[in-house]
Order: structure tokens, then C-alpha cells, then sequence
């Protein structure tokens, strides 16, 4: 949060006379491409994994090149500590109207369970192999969830969340959330500086209650959501899904969420996120979550 | 060990061979004017070009002579020359007042002949600034700056466009040891160092010293830069002051008693906030403050001619507030230094000074957030009891010496953060401090061996030793806690002392010629405390860290050797000084850092290794009516880390290839006084990714090779020009000064970076690099001075 008020801070002195062009980075050394991993497993949920490879700096970014990092024809397996096997298998499907491959069960009805942990092993069509492992851990409770209106106004629409739960004092917990609004996708949380992480360090054991910003949606630059970033509006149905993470997963969206919000930052310095994938980049992720895929729902009043 | 004990007795027996029959001159140099000592003047014998004194940090000299007649000569920059024959047949004290001289007599004194201490003093990389030469250099926004002067020197490179950080000899801001009055200021900047925190109109002088560091300081690698406040008029009352662009300055001083102490208080705040405010009222900075101000206070009393007791203190904060417009979220943050130092100057005899400091030192960076009922509090600081003497041996007039001891208490609380709602109440624990004694010894001896060979050879002991109460936390190789070890209030964690804490310095001069001398030096240091800064700018919000058990003490070893040559009677100095420096145990984030305000910032540091070597030119134009200097710095500075760059060598972000600087000063008439200054820098390093990927259709860097990529070069002209309408009465006196920094509109990069935007599965993605200028334009600055 510092860096971040520091960058307003730095707008503000430099308003009137910093400027910004485009800056030709030709030249720049270019590493070769490499794989890069996203997979899900949640309780209750179809377990999915997307392979993909790196890109040049220097690539065009059509629509057409899009469709060329995809990783074709890899075998992909699941298996977990409860002797459980999960084949998956490449498929093409429509996303925003953009077609992408994912990789699904060849059962579409096998799904993670609490308490697991799942080994993601892939082989690729060059006989390099990946792999990584996450578990699923126990479904995180909230006890409550209610809305306080930003001020007593009653022309002012904006209301913020609350949520009330207890956290466990014998295990380190770490957490990622989610806020949908309506009928909107899922957006990942905003803790505090773009984070949508968080731990127990100053939670464990209590009960306590915590606001819960709106999720941002990283993808839309916009700037509309930013406007005002914390809060819902009366009237919407929020669904909340608080995921609880290991360490490892918590450690890739940490790293991840912080390389994301420090672009165009000066004073942040260039960090890699930490992947939890060996043979690639990337992430296997965990999610344990309280009743998916409806979670915690509220309809805020008008 | 052994080694220097007899090195110590030699000498001591060499002075008492030649101490039998001399007599001693004291006494202390002073402006006639206002009563300030002058540091740095130079007291020669016109019988004997070989023997003379330069007087100390208080304006007192001690010279020793046999007996027999003398014509002493009293000197500094910019004042008559001051002449006193003497018959010297018993101990003498001699105060002198010198007073200033004027320009058209300028071109008669130069042919005066003067000692040189650029060519004849065994210091190496000592360079001395009086405000009254940085007052002719251009500044941003006509703030006169201390710190931005040094800059312009060789060997310091400034931390970026409008940095007060710098970068001495491939050093970290950290190594250098920025004291004013003695007291650490541990933040030099103000708005995140666009201005330092040295009102220059509280400023005497300002010292230098980045290579050759001499016994009596210690605790940093690279420089130390020594700035001391004006002690104020102890004849009469007066006050100055100035009205610029962003701030203004008030001055006021005068005698407590005639002749015998004075006072002087000096402020300066800034109105930044008011002028931006009417701009930013429709933007998303809407309702967000910010201002900074100075305090600086100094009193002095003379008790005896033996005693004399100084109080000097430094307060300055910045404050940057938020308030969103419906007064739901505020944000408050302030941070800045405060120094208090109480010194006593004490003469035992006419040989014998010394100096006594307590001193308290305070640097506070807070952040308060509260929203609804949501409060976060951020507070990061650092606290210094400090205790020292100092003393002055003048032995004999081929040896001066100099020993005394220095303990620091230190408390450091890195990160602290507490939090309230309505569920919890969270304050932070005390493990969270890092407490630790830091104690030093030194002695060194300026010795004149022969008629040209002169040696300052000196030994500091330091000593370090953090204490409880500590929580020390152990980590895997993910950086991750494991486990925690507790330590008692006052218990030992971990002490760094023994063998490791001997520091040798040596610097050798050898004369050449009357106005050439070769230099030689080296110098071991030790630093127990960093600075760990994940950009290498220095913002308040960065973390200083004390060694602790897992950080060690950073260790360097610099040899350097220069030759130095005067020229047209020391109207030139010029000189070539060529370095080394190894640096063991520097710290760097790992590559996965990410600042999350914990308390614990120990367990993100990684450890590694440093070198850096360069060769410095310089030539100085002292005197005239056309003043300045180019200096010129090649230098190479690289890093190993185990866990950075697959462990290989990379430029450290320090490395600046070629660095020039130009100033030139020039006095035309009484009324009309012009400067102008050019740098030019080599483009700072940077890491570029070299390669990109998605992860749920948003894009990421990936970074492999650190620092590979070098930004497009520095460079930027200053000029400015001061104009001083006759004076209509005696009593006041203006002047104007108009500057432009940045006059031909250069677009240095402040920074580049990758603008990525869209989503590429739903193939809206762009990606272009954008570089940043901050004062990309001429910024012309109009300030008004004044004197009364």
C-alpha cells in the first residue's frame, strides 16, 4: 500500500511536468519459448488445465497469434494421495467468443474433494516433462455477511461488504476470494494494493469481521472499476467465494497480483512470480471452498 | 595488532625527540563580520613554506614552532589574507578575524601565494563546499541545494533525475554517512528527494570525503558527507530569508551576548499543496495535500576562552493527506528527521582540543489509513542515543593527531503495523524492534615523515552487538518461516567484534614539487547498518535495517591513488585519482520480493558480493571572476548474488559508465552573477523481461538476466542568474535570482516500462513500452533573496 501512495504521491508532483512516449525496446534479448501452466482443482468442480508457451516481447498480439501459444497434444494426469487418476484430454471451446483449448477430464463428471492432494503430471509432445502438486484443503466458513452503507445519505447508492467469520488458531491459513456481482464473472479480490490474497497473520484464531472489497477485473483497463473500487451498489446480488490456498498457491497469486499492479510503477522493482510448477511456469491451484458453486450469496437492500 | 602498537611507539618516540624546545600558537579563525569560525582555513609560516595548520570543524588551529621570529599568514577563500609577525619566546594565543574581500581585489590576492591543500594535505577524495559556492550553482526550482552540489563532483553519481540519494565510487546510498552537527540523518530527501532536507540558509559548510575515509569516522563504505550549521552573528542581529516558487525561507540570527554567543533559527516550508490545489479538483487527486517544512536552531556560548558549549537541532517532516469527498477515507502520512546535538568544546591546553557529543537522532515515516471503522497504521523508524569525543592532538608541528570514541544506542523498528476494527485490536509487539550498541575507538596521526613525504595512518575499533528483545525467525529456502527463536530484553543475539572489527586506514602524499604531490591510500570499513531499497532510489518508505543475527555487518577494502598538480599559482587544482573497492555481504531483495509490511524484513534478504573500480579527473577553477569545475568519472560496478542472475556477475544498478559534470560560475559586475552547469550520465542499468506469458488472459513479465538492459544516456544543461540592485539603504540588501533547469529540453528517462493492457485470450492485448521523462521541458524558477 506504501509503493501505491507513493505513486499517487509522485503523480501529484510530477502533474504538471512528467511526460510519457513510446519507448523502443528492439534489441532486448528474447528467451526462447517456454511452457507455461494453469490448471484448477476445486471441491465439487471439473478440474481444467490450460497450456500454453511464452511469447516474445515483440510478438503481435492478434487474435491469430493468440491461438498459436496454445500447447497441443500433451498427455495430462491427475492423481492424488487417495489413489484417484484423472485423465484429461485436450479440448477446443469458445471463450468470449475466442476459441481456446483446455484440457478437461475425459469424464466431465470427475471433480476435486476436500482434503486431497492432487499431482498434475504432463508430458509433451517433445517428451519433456511437467509437473506440480496442490491440495484441497477444508472448506473455509463465513459466518455472516452483511452490507454497510458508505454514508448515511440515502441518495448514495454505494454500500460496503462485511464479513464475519472465525479463523482456525492451530494451522497457518492462507486465502484467496472472489467477488461476482449479478451476473457478472467471477473477479479476484482486492484486499489491499490489487492483492487477492490473504493470510492469517493478524487473524489467527479470532473471530473477526472484515470488509471485502470488490473483486477487479485485471483484464479490463478501463479504469471505470477503479472509480470506486471497494464498493458494491444497493440492489446488487453478491456472491462471494472465499477459497482457503496452500502456501505455494498463495505464494503464485502474491507474486503474481503484485508483478500485476506494479506495471508502470518507478518504484517497484522487477519481480518474477513464483511459480509452483516444475518444468514450467505457471500455476496449480487448490481451491477449497464452501458449497461451490453457489458459496455465499447477498442481496443487498435497496 | 602487534604491528600498529609499534607503529604507535615509534611515533611516539619520534615526537618526543623533537618536542623539547617549541612553543605552541592556539587560537581560533572567524568571519570579522559575523564572529563565524571558518573551517578549513590555513595558517602558514611565510619563513617556511613546509610548516603550517589548517584550522578544525570549530575554527581552532595549534601550531608548534621553536623559537624565533615569524610571519604568520591567515588565509581562507574569498577573505583577505590576514599577516601577523610574532616573536615567538613563550606559548601564544592568537585569534583571528578575517574579513571579505571584494571582487576587483580578487585579481591582485591571486598572485598571492597560498598553501595548498588540494596538493599538500594527505587527504584523498575530500572535497570542501561552502554554501556560499553552492549559492552560484542553478537549482530546481531555486532551491539552493546541498546535496545536489555534491552531485556534481567526480565519483558521486546521483541517484536519478532529481535525487538528493547518491552513489559514491559504486556504493549504495546507505554507504554514505550523512551527519549534520555530528547527528546521522538517516533520510536526506524531502519529496521523495526532489529537495534535501538542508535549508541552505542554516548551512555553513558541507564536506565530503569519498575515499580515504580517515579513522575518526566510521559505521559506512562509501563517503561521508559532514554539514555543519552556521553558528549564527554574535555581533549584531540580522535576517535573510527568500520568497521562491514552492517555498520560502526565514532566517533570523544574532548575538545572545556580544562577542561571546549567538543564536541562529531558520525555517522553510514549502506551498506546493496551495498551488496545485485549483488544478487537481477535478482529477482523482482531488482532495490529496502535501507540503514539507524545515526547522534548523543553533545557539553557542562561549564560557571561557577554554570552554564553549554549542546546542544545534533539526526538525523537518512531510506530511502527504488524503481525503476522499465524502470524507470516508483519509489518509495521513508524515515522516521525517530530528536531531538534537549538545556539544562541548573543551581546551585542556594549547595542544590539547576536544570535542564532546551527545547526540539524539529521530527518523519517523508513518502512514495513518481510517476508513468507516477500518484503522491501519504503518510506522517505520529509527533511533540513536549517540555519545562522542573527539580529540585534537597537536603535537608538534610534523604530527596531529586525533583519537576519541563514539557509542551508539540504536533502536530500529523496520515495519510496524497495528490495526483496528470492530473485531480486532491489533498493536505492535515489541519483538519488532531491533536494538543494538554500536561502539567505536580510534586514533590516527597526520605525520610529516620528511619535507615531502606526509602520512595519515589511523586504526578504528568498532564494535557491534544487537540485544534482545528479539523474536529471531528462521526460514527454508522458500523464504518461508519455520521456526522462531526467542531472546530476552537486554540479552546477547549476536556480537560482531574480535579481529573483524580492526579498520587500518592509511593514506600516503608524496611532493612532487612544490605544486604536485602523488596520494595513495587505503581503508578498511565496516557497516553495521543498511539500507535495503528494492530500486535503488531512496524513498522514505524505504526500510534501514540493523545488522542482526542473520544480516552481517557489510565490509569494504578501497585503495586508491591519485596524483594531484596546481597550476598558475593554485588558480587550477586539478587531479586523477584511480580506485578499487570490494564490498562483502551486500543485500538484495530475492527475486520474488513482494512488500507486504511485515514486520519481519529480514527473511526477503539475500546476500552477495560487490566490486567497483573507476578513474576520477578533475580541474577546479578556484578564483576569479569566472569559477568551476569539469570533473569526469569512468567507473565499472558489478554484483554477485548466489540467488540473482543464475549467480553470475551483473552491473549493479549503481554501474554508470561515463558521468561528467561541468559548473561554471561568473561574476561580472557587483550586480550581475551568472552559473550554468552541464552532467552527462551514462543511461542507467535496468532489468527488461524477456519474455511474456497469460495466466487467465492477463499478461505477466518474466525476468531472467538482472540489470542487462542500459536506459539511453543523461544529460541536461542548468543556467541561472542573479541580480543585486544597488542598495538603497545600508540596512537591506535583495537580490533576484532567475533559473532554468533543463534548458535545451532534454527527455531524460526517469523510467521505462512495459503498458499492458487488454486480455489475450479474448485477444484484446497490447503491449508497448513507454518511457517516463519527469521535467522534460525548461522549468524556468524566479526566487527573491533577501538580507537584513
Amino acid at each position: 500500500m506504501k509503493r501505491n501512495i507513493f505513486f499517487l504521491l509522485i503523480s501529484i508532483a510530477t502533474a504538471f511536468a512528467a511526460c510519457e512516449k513510446n519507448y523502443d525496446l528492439t534489441g532486448v534479448s528474447s528467451l526462447p519459448p517456454q511452457p507455461v501452466v494453469e490448471g484448477y482443482i476445486e471441491n465439487g468442480v471439473t478440474p481444467y488445465v490450460i497450456l500454453t508457451n511464452t511469447f516474445s516481447l515483440f510478438g503481435n498480439l492478434s487474435l491469430a497469434t493468440v491461438s498459436n501459444i496454445f500447447i497441443h497434444d500433451a498427455v495430462v494426469t491427475i492423481t492424488s494421495n487417495k489413489g484417484e487418476t484423472i485423465s484429461l484430454q485436450e479440448k477446443n471451446i469458445t471463450f468470449n467468443g475466442n476459441k481456446i483449448y483446455v484440457y478437461l477430464p475425459t469424464n466431465l463428471s470427475d471433480t476435486g474433494k476436500l482434503n486431497t492432494t492432487y499431482f498434475l503430471n504432463i508430458t509433451l509432445k517433445d517428451g519433456s516433462k511437467i509437473s506440480a502438486q496442490t491440495s484441497i484443503l477444508t472448506s473455509p466458513k463465513i459466518d455472516s455477511l452483511w452490507g454497510v452503507p458508505r454514508n448515511s445519505t440515502p441518495t448514495d447508492s454505494l454500500v460496503r461488504l462485511y464479513l464475519k467469520r472465525h479463523d482456525n488458531a492451530s494451522t497457518k491459513d492462507f486465502y484467496r476470494y472472489f467477488t461476482k456481482t449479478n451476473n457478472q464473472q467471477f473477479l479476484p479480490g482486492n484486499v489491499q494494493g490489487l492483492l487477492s490474497v490473504f493470510d492469517d497473520e493478524y487473524t489467527n484464531g479470532l473471530t473477526y469481521e472484515w470488509p471485502i472489497n470488490r473483486g477487479i477485473d485485471r483484464n479490463d483497463t478501463s479504469k471505470k472499476q477503479f472509480k470506486h473500487p471497494f464498493y458494491f451498489v444497493k440492489g446488487d446480488t453478491v456472491t462471494i467465494k472465499l477459497c482457503a490456498i496452500d502456501q505455494q498457491v498463495y505464494d503464485f497469486w502474491l507474486t503474481a497480483d503484485n508483478a500485476y499492479g506494479n506495471v508502470g510503477n518507478p518504484f517497484a522493482a522487477p519481480s518474477n512470480v513464483k511459480s509452483n510448477v516444475t518444468g514450467a511456469l505457471g500455476v496449480w491451484c487448490g481451491y477449497a471452498t464452501y458449497n461451490p458453486p453457489n458459496y455465499y450469496k447477498i442481496i443487498i437492500p435497496k | 595488532m602487534k604491528k600498529y602498537f609499534i607503529f604507535c611507539l615509534l611515533i611516539m618516540s619520534l615526537i618526543k625527540a623533537t618536542h623539547a624546545q617549541n612553543f605552541t600558537i592556539n587560537g581560533y579563525i572567524k568571519d570579522s563580520a559575523n564572529g563565524e569560525t571558518f573551517i578549513g582555513s590555513s595558517i602558514r609560516v611565510a619563513e617556511n613554506a613546509s610548516i603550517g595548520a589548517t584550522s578544525n570543524a570549530y575554527g581552532f588551529y595549534s601550531l608548534s614552532l621553536p623559537k624565533g621570529n615569524y610571519t604568520l599568514l591567515y588565509s581562507y577563500l574569498g577573505f583577505e589574507t590576514v599577516e601577523r609577525k610574532i616573536e615567538l619566546n613563550q606559548n601564544l594565543s592568537i585569534n583571528i578575524d578575517l574579513k571579505k574581500r571584494n571582487i576587483l581585489e580578487k585579481a591582485i590576492v591571486i598572485t598571492d601565494k597560498r598553501k595548498d591543500e588540494s596538493v599538500k594535505s594527505t587527504q584523498m577524495g575530500q572535497i570542501e563546499l561552502s554554501t556560499e559556492q553552492i549559492k552560484n550553482i542553478p537549482a530546481i526550482f531555486g532551491e539552493v541545494d546541498v546535496m545536489k552540489a555534491l552531485q556534481l563532483l567526480p565519483g558521486v553519481q546521483s541517484a536519478g533525475e532529481g535525487q538528493s540519494g547518491f552513489y559514491v565510487r559504486g556504493g549504495g546510498p546507505d554507504q554514505n554517512l550523512v551527519l549534520l552537527d555530528d547527528a546521522t540523518v538517516y533520510n536526506t530527501g524531502h519529496l521523495f528527494g526532489f529537495f534535501s532536507v538542508f535549508n541552505s540558509d542554516a548551512i555553513k559548510n558541507t564536506t565530503l570525503i569519498k575515499g580515504g575515509m580517515p579513522a575518526n569516522y566510521g559505521g559506512r563504505l562509501s563517503s561521508v558527507v559532514d554539514v555543519t550549521m552556521k553558528e549564527g552573528n554574535n555581533k549584531t542581529f540580522h535576517g535573510s530569508g527568500g520568497i521562491g516558487l514552492i517555498a520560502s525561507r526565514l532566517t533570523l540570527e544574532g548575538p545572545l551576548k556580544k562577542n561571546k554567543g549567538s543564536f541562529v533559527v531558520s525555517g522553510r516550508r514549502t506551498y506546493i499543496d496551495a498551488i496545485i490545489k485549483p488544478f487537481i479538483s477535478n482529477s482523482q487527486l482531488k482532495g490529496s495535500g502535501y507540503y514539507f517544512y524545515d526547522l534548523n536552531l543553533k545557539a553557542n556560548y562561549k564560557f571561557s576562552n577554554k570552554d564553549r558549549v554549542y546546542l544545534s537541532g533539526y526538525f523537518g517532516r512531510d506530511v502527504f493527506s488524503f481525503k476522499n469527498s465524502s470524507g470516508t477515507l483519509n489518509i495521513n502520512m508524515p515522516w521525517g528527521n530530528s536531531t538534537t546535538t549538545v556539544r562541548w568544546n573543551h581546551l585542556f591546553n594549547d595542544k590539547l582540543f576536544c570535542n564532546t557529543s551527545v547526540i539524539y537522532n529521530d527518523y519517523q515515516f508513518k502512514i495513518g489509513l481510517s476508513q468507516n471503522n477500518f484503522n491501519l497504521g504503518l510506522l517505520s523508524s529509527i533511533r540513536d542515543w549517540n555519545a562522542k569525543s573527539d580529540f585534537e592532538y597537536y603535537l608538534n608541528n610534523k604530527n596531529q593527531m586525533k583519537f576519541g570514541f563514539n557509542y551508539i544506542y540504536h533502536t530500529f523498528n523496520p515495519n510496524a503495523v497495528s490495526i483496528q476494527t470492530s473485531s480486532i485490536d491489533i498493536t505492535p509487539a515489541d519483538e519488532n524492534k531491533r536494538h543494538a550498541h554500536e561502539a567505536a575507538l580510534y586514533w590516527l596521526d597526520d605525520w610529516s615523515v620528511t619535507s615531502r613525504l606526509k602520512i595519515n595512518a589511523g586504526l578504528r575499533y568498532s564494535f557491534y552487538q544487537q540485544v534482545g528483545q528479539y523474536n529471531y525467525i528462521l526460514t527454508d529456502k522458500d523464504f518461508h518461516p519455520t521456526d522462531t527463536i526467542h531472546f530476552n530484553k537486554g540479552q546477547n543475539v549476536k556480537t560482531y567484534a574480535g579481529v573483524g572489527g580492526l579498520e587500518p586506514r592509511i593514506t600516503l602524499r608524496y611532493e612532487l614539487t612544490e605544486s604536485s604531490s602523488i596520494k595513495a591510500a587505503y581503508s578498511h570499513n565496516n557497516q553495521y547498518i543498511h539500507l535495503v531499497s528494492s530500486n535503488g532510489t531512496t524513498l522514505p518508505t524505504d526500510i534501514w535495517v540493523p545488522s542482526t543475527i542473520s544480516v552481517k555487518p557489510q565490509i569494504s577494502d578501497q585503495y586508491a591513488i591519485g596524483y594531484f598538480r596546481n597550476f598558475k599559482h593554485n588558480m587550477y587544482e586539478t587531479s586523477v585519482e584511480l580506485y578499487y573497492k570490494n564490498m562483502q555481504n551486500q543485500i538484495e531483495y530475492h527475486e520474488f520480493y513482494v512488500p507486504t509490511g511485515d514486520g519481519n524484513v529480514e527473511k526477503d534478504f539475500i546476500f552477495g558480493k560487490g566490486e567497483s573500480h573507476g578513474a576520477e579527473f578533475f580541474i577546479n577553477k578556484k578564483e576569479g571572476k569566472l569559477t568551476g569545475w569539469i570533473g569526469y568519472t569512468l567507473s565499472f560496478t558489478n554484483r554477485k548474488f548466489d540467488l540473482l542472475n543464475n549467480g553470475n556477475w551483473f552491473p549493479s544498478k549503481f554501474d554508470r559508465r561515463h558521468d561528467i559534470s561541468f559548473v561554471a560560475s561568473y561574476e561580472l559586475n557587483d550586480k550581475w552573477k551568472f552559473g550554468a552547469i552541464w552532467v552527462y550520465g551514462s543511461g542507467n542499468t535496468a532489468t527488461v523481461p524477456d519474455a511474456l506469458y497469460q495466466i487467465n488472459g492477463t499478461l505477466y513479465e518474466h525476468f531472467t538476466s538482472v540489470n542487462a538492459y542500459r536506459l539511453p544516456s543523461y544529460h541536461r544543461g542548468d543556467i541561472s542568474a542573479t541580480y543585486t540592485p544597488n542598495k538603497r539603504n545600508k540596512k537591506f540588501e535583495s537580490s533576484w535570482t532567475f533559473a532554468i533547469y533543463n534548458v535545451y529540453s532534454r527527455f531524460n528517462p526517469y523510467f521505462v516500462y512495459l503498458d499492458i493492457n487488454g486480455s489475450v485470450t479474448a485477444g484484446t492485448s497490447s503491449v508497448t513500452a513507454k518511457e517516463v521523462s519527469i521535467f522534460p521541458y525548461p522549468l524556468p524558477s524566479i526566487t527573491w533573496n533577501f538580507k537584513f
